[in-house]
């Protein structure tokens, strides 16, 4: 069957997202994307310098971006400049930096982001009308996906690239269930290759692949062929994406950039369970944890640990009853409270589990107002952090529609208010509902997940 | 919820496939010759001098790949002391509190400075080093001369500088250069595994131990930052401004030290005081990126601004995209001293590579 994507949404979230990619983004995080396609224009190896601290991935698409726009004699300038207008907002918050990437770098990088978000769309799209048989369920998936406001704001503002991993987590879940192990191992060490996290989906998918109800009725033969198939194409794709790193002689850079650069003292909050500390009465717990980061790291991983688990037990017990329902219930609940469970929990790890969430939610017609909270509250604590115009700074440097001056002194502002309601400062008093109402939203979910398969299973 | 089997998923394993295939392919092939550490074609050769005790003229020719390729000459005239480029010691020890700093500092400082030297070939080793490693360098007053110890933690490790001990000193009068950042140097003595409690404060008398007196303004000022661009610092394109600890112009003079950072009032964003054989290059604030501080301080050490007298020219161009080479006919604002000038290019971009030194002879 062939099937027609919804041009009128597909074209409209492109649309969105190219007007605003040039003019905003999230410096202190893009900062790290600048220097890495500089280091393809100037044909340094990916680690050689520090700043890019993930697997390779998004970094070898930087590298590209980097040395295309070299052999096509592009300057440097291209990528933006360092604008020392912002040094009294990267000193009081050490959340800003005086990159600011230019218009034309941030519709190049966010281009390829925006592939990804698309791509991720038709996944879902052909999913649930996979599962569904109603065209217009999986339109409306599509609807709900790609317009999303969480969605555009990662990508065409904040540039943050881990709409990456929550496609590949998708395609890792759907090939499985189409029985193509060997490219869901692919599509699983793509995601690992970008960023860790699917890494805790091992346990959860193993086990899936080993109890699913047709390895039982057929042989042991099987469900080892299956398992061979997944790890063959899990060490594949693996090899092919180190085999830069190899030839480089890149690899303990790399370990050293993802691993050691990120053991600093930490802070806690965000869309994880200490969310609350964002309300006045608990405001001393950030200053506890950073002074107990030891306790805090050892208590956060076993809970993790422990939660991985018992997802992968959930995974199990459930893909005998519905292999549907227990490996996508299963992929979400591990990556989500893996995302609880962690310190401090950044809001674009949403993405990670989003696509699937997106596919069982239209799939399943349950927790529809869980996703709509999931997908605006986020939205509201990433522009509480420096304020709303914090984004603009490209808008600031390279129009003046702005000034570069009055948006840093917006930012101190917004960083230094004091609280009007709940929090300890102006910003806490909107991470605060963002956060609670983000994690509530998301254990509802589970407890949705739990009634339904006492409704439909016992 | 059941799987209709008639959908169909090669197109997505084509996606991946062409993904990971691709994206392996392309970036083995750009970082492999004739891409890996592709510098643009820049290059300077230096075509002819005249240099007396008069006049300096430095005649260049410049080729260049790229249109609009912006390119920074400094020259500075050279003190007696051998030009070397020094081994580098980064101080890193999370054992022991820091402040002053961010967070990512200690580690970043050594990532960043080993990376930037790096990519430009930097002749000497650049090596992390924690607070045993450091006391075991500074004992070491023989070798003192052309090692540098960085330490931009904001705090030096007691078992190198407290009430009692003093490793710098006799190092630095060795020949040895100390790198500061973070606050004012001395001010704090860190114990290993303790936080900074008001007992580690040696204050301003632990600065004056290490300096003397009247070089750093106190009571320092957090986030002033300086306006006024030294020479040194517009030359080698420096871009640390914070002066809250900033070390006195006077005391520079005084000590026939560089003023090589951004000025605000009477204090100095860095500066380097020659003390017996080696000195101390301060950068007199808090560090809140590593990153660029790095950039600086890769610039100073790889150019030699440390064995300059303090008379720097700089020039600031924008070569056009002609094929052949540019000629530059520089007439310095000084004289050459008997031992010479130093000679640096280097393309002021962002994560640029290119850097060239030559040391000229009268």
């Amino acid at each position: 069957m062939r099937l027609q994507l919804p041009l009128g949404p597909l074209i409209a979230g492109l649309a969105i997202r190219f007007v605003l990619a040039p003019f905003t983004a999230w410096n202190f995080d893009v900062a790290p994307w600048f220097h890495t396609a500089l280091s393809g224009y100037y044909g340094v190896p990916l680690y050689l310098r520090p700043g890019f601290s993930y697997p390779p991935v998004w970094g070898y698409l930087l590298q590209i971006f980097g040395t295309a726009l070299h052999i096509t004699r592009t300057g440097p300038s291209f990528f933006g400049v360092v604008d020392q207008s912002y040094a009294k907002a990267i000193s009081i918050t050490n959340d800003f930096t005086d990159v600011v990437t230019a218009p034309g770098f941030n519709l190049l990088f966010k281009a390829a982001l925006f592939a990804f978000d698309l791509l991720t769309a038709v996944v879902i799209y052909r999913f649930v009308n996979q599962l569904t048989a109603r065209p217009n369920q999986a339109r409306l998936a599509f609807l709900a996906w790609f317009l999303n406001p969480f969605v555009i704001y990662e990508s065409a503002v904040h540039g943050a690239f881990d709409a990456i991993v929550g496609f590949a987590v998708l395609a890792t879940v759907i090939l499985i269930l189409n029985g193509r192990e060997y490219w869901a191992g692919a599509a699983w060490a793509m995601g690992i290759l970008t960023k860790l996290s699917p890494v805790t989906l091992a346990l959860e998918l193993v086990l899936a692949m080993a109890v699913t109800p047709s390895s039982i009725q057929q042989s042991t033969k099987l469900t080892v062929r299956r398992l061979a198939a997944f790890g063959l194409g899990t060490g594949v794709a693996t090899g092919c994406l180190v085999a830069p790193l190899l030839l480089q002689g890149s690899v303990p850079a790399m370990l050293h950039n993802v691993f050691a650069r990120a053991q600093t003292p930490i802070t806690i909050g965000g869309m994880s369970l200490s969310g609350f500390r964002y309300l006045k009465p608990f405001s001393g717990l950030l200053e506890w944890a950073f002074q107990n980061s030891g306790i805090v790291i050892q208590a956060t991983t076993i809970a993790q640990i422990v939660a991985i688990v018992l997802w992968a037990i959930w995974t199990a017990v459930m893909v005998r009853k519905d292999r549907v329902f227990g490996l996508f219930t299963g992929s979400v609940g591990t990556l989500a409270s893996f995302m609880l469970l962690s310190p401090v929990a950044n809001p674009q790890y949403i993405l990670w589990w989003l696509p699937a969430l997106t596919v069982f939610v239209f799939a399943s017609g349950r927790g529809y107002w869980q996703f709509a909270v999931i997908s605006v509250a986020p939205v509201v604590f990433s522009l509480a952090i420096l304020g709303p115009t914090a984004s603009l700074a490209p808008l600031a440097t390279y129009t003046h529609l702005i000034l570069p001056g009055v948006l840093n002194n917006q930012i101190v502002a917004w960083y230094t208010a004091p609280a009007r309601l709940w929090g300890a400062t102006l910003a806490d008093d909107f991470f605060a509902p963002s956060s609670l109402a983000t994690v509530a939203a998301i254990i509802s979910l589970f407890v949705i997940w739990i009634r339904l398969a006492r409704e439909e299973f016992s | 919820m059941d799987i209709r089997a008639d959908a169909h998923w090669a197109w997505l394993e084509f996606v991946i496939g062409a993904l990971l295939i691709g994206v392996a392919v392309v970036e083995i092939v750009i970082s492999s010759s004739p891409f890996q550490l592709a510098e643009q074609g820049l290059s300077i050769d230096v075509t002819s001098t005249s240099l007396t005790d008069r006049a300096s003229l430095v005649d260049l020719t410049v080729s260049h790949g790229s249109p609009k390729q912006p390119l920074d000459l400094a020259a500075f005239a050279l003190g007696k002391r051998p030009v070397r480029q020094s081994s580098v010691y980064v101080y890193d020890d999370s054992r022991f509190p820091v402040a002053d700093v961010a967070p990512t500092v200690p580690q970043g400082i050594f990532d960043h400075l080993s990376g930037e030297l790096a990519t430009r070939h930097y002749e000497s080793s650049v090596v992390a080093v924690s607070a045993e490693d450091l006391a075991r360098v500074l004992k070491d007053t023989t070798t003192a001369a052309g090692r540098v110890a960085v330490i931009m933690t904001g705090v030096i490790p007691a078992n190198v500088f407290s009430n009692n001990i003093d490793l710098l000193t006799p190092w630095v009068q060795a020949g040895g250069v100390v790198v500061w950042g973070g606050g004012a140097i001395g001010f704090w003595s860190g114990e290993n595994g303790q936080s900074l409690s008001t007992d580690d404060a040696l204050g301003e008398n632990g600065t004056q131990r290490l300096l003397g007196s009247n070089v750093v303004e106190f009571p320092t000022t957090f986030g002033s930052q300086g306006d006024v661009e030294s020479a040194f610092a517009s030359a080698l394109d420096l871009n640390y401004n914070f002066t809250g600890s900033g070390v006195f112009l006077d005391s520079i003079t005084a000590h026939g030290g560089l003023d090589l950072g951004w000025d605000s009032g009477q204090v100095t964003s860095v500066a380097y005081l020659p003390r017996g054989l080696g000195g101390f290059l301060i950068f007199g604030g808090e560090i809140p990126d590593e990153a660029s501080v790095s950039v600086d301080l890769a610039r100073i050490l790889m150019s030699g601004a440390l064995y300059g007298t303090g008379r720097v020219a700089s020039k600031h161009l924008i070569l056009s995209g002609s094929a052949t080479g540019e000629t530059v006919d520089w007439a310095l604002p000084f004289p050459t001293p008997t031992s010479g000038l130093m000679l640096v290019a280097f393309d002021p971009s962002p994560d640029a590579l290119y850097f060239y030194r030559r040391q000229i002879r009268r």
